[in-house]
């Protein structure tokens, strides 16, 4: 694949094809020994998290890079509500308060980012400027501001307390990337439907959409992983009904008393990190098939 | 969730607002073609507003309260009392001269900023050239690329930052194991004790989280170029890096720049890591970053007026960093 462009090139003369080809080659073998090492680095954290989540509780700090002493106990230990772990609750917590964040951030995002990428008006600027700007406040700073809010109109403990700072975290993102993104579409085609008798919001949907499918379901998988992993404001603002997964592992008890539930932890990271890896299988497909769609173009 | 079903409220509402005056200003028989081709004009006034007026509510309902307290609090004296009830007293600029003339922020401000460039060039550096190297290798290669990397970065904050201290510990970490079995003596080597090696595994941490991302962006960014640019590129013998800088780069340009303003925005304010990187036996006072400043100032000892004050400091300050960017959008926009 990595050679496919000379593949395709029309032959040219022997001799110096054979050199490029050894040369292209070697080329090709040291992209792979880098994408081996870039696997690596990437997957080390997760390995070592997925091999201590089926390792037994005695054998903790066991040092192997290979699994020993496999056991099931740790998801127990993580489910067992006699010991507190709401894990379950907290996992439909995520869910729901990930899922509402996506939706309608990922729609507000669309909304906004085709008016700042194909509209002009006049205050694109200060609207850019402020949205770009809602990104930079620090996340410590807002903690303690929400608390006393959230306390005085009764909002403590609510979805909506939760969910409503992750959408204004993702929002930015969102109409960043996808800005980015309409702004290199192919805009001579929508024009083309129009002229066809289409109204623009039957050529943005039917013409526009189909074309930037890769790029909102990339869009979409930041902003559910953003809204998953969200820890500073849930730890603060959520109660136990409402408490996201990160809140319920980091205040985990473990089965022996005195002692960190490492496993258990590692247990419970694992269990949070199959839905992510399921959605990123199911939307990968998506995405190679957006973008096959838009090499159409 | 799919985008289909969220497109036709786009639709709707702006067919309600614009068919009124449309059919107004223009009576009888013009009124029919016009719904082909309507002025794109003229309707450009109400719409891109509405467009963005969801986005603009919920940030002002999330954040404007918040950032108005800030602003509020920095000129108030605001400590425990005030927590309960008493009512805060105005008192200028009393905490903005009393963080000023405090040594300790400045060391702070340095120690942020660069940790802060240090981690989003590398971070786009390294995206970067994983997006190159993902263009250049097969399919299944690729999926495992992408796959390790959403791995990665998927992974929940708190237990991917247990691993990491885990795997750097002292005693039972597996990097002083390795280290060891490699011949390099670091047996019993604390290495978060150190401010130095703290920050550059702190580093590591933060570049490794991020850089999914980025890459994943960047890729995305390069799949827009044509193939047909690249072709020619390399039929022309152009070698790599002269085709990166050259032809690659200018294409990639936009997602590039917004990238590396989003790293340097988010570097800047990074918490959780320091502060789990601190609790796991960093010395707290010697690797300060202004996010644990200010939640060392504030919910550690109470202070918020000065907890606010160097909130809004570093506010300015992101403004400040991001402000070429968004000169240049802006000019990219005006063009």
């Amino acid at each position: 694949m990595s050679t496919a462009p000379a593949t395709t090139a029309p032959a040219a003369d022997g001799a110096p094809r054979a050199a490029a080809r050894t040369r292209q080659r070697w080329t090709s073998t040291r992209t792979y020994i880098n994408a081996g090492i870039i696997v690596l680095w990437c997957l080390v954290p997760f390995y070592w998290m997925v091999l201590t989540a089926f390792r037994d509780v005695g054998y903790t700090f066991d040092q192997s890079f290979w699994p020993t002493h496999v056991t099931l106990d740790n998801f127990v230990t993580a489910f067992s509500t006699d010991l507190g772990n709401h894990f379950g609750r907290s996992l439909f917590n995520s869910f729901f308060i990930g899922i509402c964040t996506t939706a309608i951030g990922l729609l507000f995002g669309v909304f906004a980012a085709y008016a700042l990428a194909r509209l002009n008006f006049r205050f694109k600027f200060i609207v850019l400027g402020f949205i770009l700007g809602a990104s930079m406040f620090p996340g410590v700073a807002i903690v303690t501001p929400l608390f006393q809010l959230f306390t005085n109109i009764g909002w403590m403990g609510t979805y909506q307390a939760l969910i409503i700072p992750d959408i204004s975290f993702v929002l930015p993102l969102t109409v960043y990337t996808l800005t980015a993104f309409f702004r290199e579409m192919p805009w001579e085609l929508e024009e083309a439907a129009r002229i066809d008798g289409c109204t623009q919001g039957q050529a943005f949907r039917k013409v526009i959409m189909p074309l930037a499918a890769p790029a909102v379901f990339t869009t979409a998988i930041l902003a559910f992983i953003s809204a998953w992993n969200e820890f500073l404001i849930a730890s603060q603002l959520s109660s136990d009904a409402t408490a996201p997964v990160t809140v319920a592992i980091a205040s985990f008890a473990g089965a022996q008393p005195h002692q960190e539930p490492y496993t258990a932890v590692m247990a419970a990271g694992t269990i949070v990190t199959v839905p992510l890896v399921i959605m990123v299988l199911i939307f990968q497909r998506k995405i190679v098939a957006g973008l096959t769609a838009g090499g159409v173009k | 969730m799919s985008p289909r079903t969220q497109a036709p409220p786009t639709s709707s509402p702006r067919e309600v607002r614009t068919a009124a005056p449309e059919e107004a200003d223009t009576p009888g028989p013009a009124s029919g073609s016009g719904t082909a081709w309507r002025g794109p004009r003229r309707r450009r006034v109400g719409l891109p507003l509405l467009l963005v007026l969801p986005t603009i509510a919920v940030l002002v309902g999330a954040l404007g309260y918040p950032v108005a307290w800030q602003v509020a609090t920095s000129f108030q004296e605001f400590g425990l009392k005030q927590q309960f009830g008493l009512p805060p007293e105005f008192v200028g600029l009393a905490n903005y001269t009393a963080i000023f003339t405090d040594p300790t922020l400045w060391t702070i401000l340095g120690r942020s900023l660069l940790f802060c460039l240090v981690c989003a060039f590398a971070t786009v550096l390294i995206g970067g050239l994983l997006a190159l190297l993902m263009k250049r290798v097969g399919t299944v290669v690729r999926l495992v690329l992408q796959v390790s990397m959403l791995l990665a970065w998927a992974m929940p904050l708190v237990a991917a930052m247990t691993v990491w201290v885990w795997l750097v510990d002292w005693r039972r970490g597996a990097l002083n194991w390795l280290l060891t079995r490699v011949g390099v003596d670091a047996s019993g080597h604390n290495w978060l004790a150190e401010p130095a090696t703290f920050f550059a595994i702190a580093a590591i941490i933060v570049v490794w989280m991020s850089v999914p991302f980025v890459a994943l962006s960047l890729y995305a960014g390069l799949t827009q170029i044509p193939e047909e640019v690249l072709e020619a590129a390399a039929m022309d013998d152009a070698a790599g890096i002269q085709r990166v800088r050259l032809i690659i780069l200018p294409l990639v340009a936009p997602v590039l720049s917004i990238v590396l303003l989003l790293q340097i925005i988010w570097d800047l304010r990074v918490f959780t890591q320091i502060k789990l990187l601190q609790d796991a036996g960093g010395v707290a006072n010697e690797t300060h970053l202004l996010g644990t400043y200010i939640y060392q100032l504030g919910v550690g000892s109470g202070d918020f007026g000065a907890a606010s004050a160097v909130s809004i400091v570093m506010l300015l300050i992101t403004v400040a960093v991001s402000w070429y960017y968004v000169r240049s959008l802006m000019k990219e926009e005006a063009a």
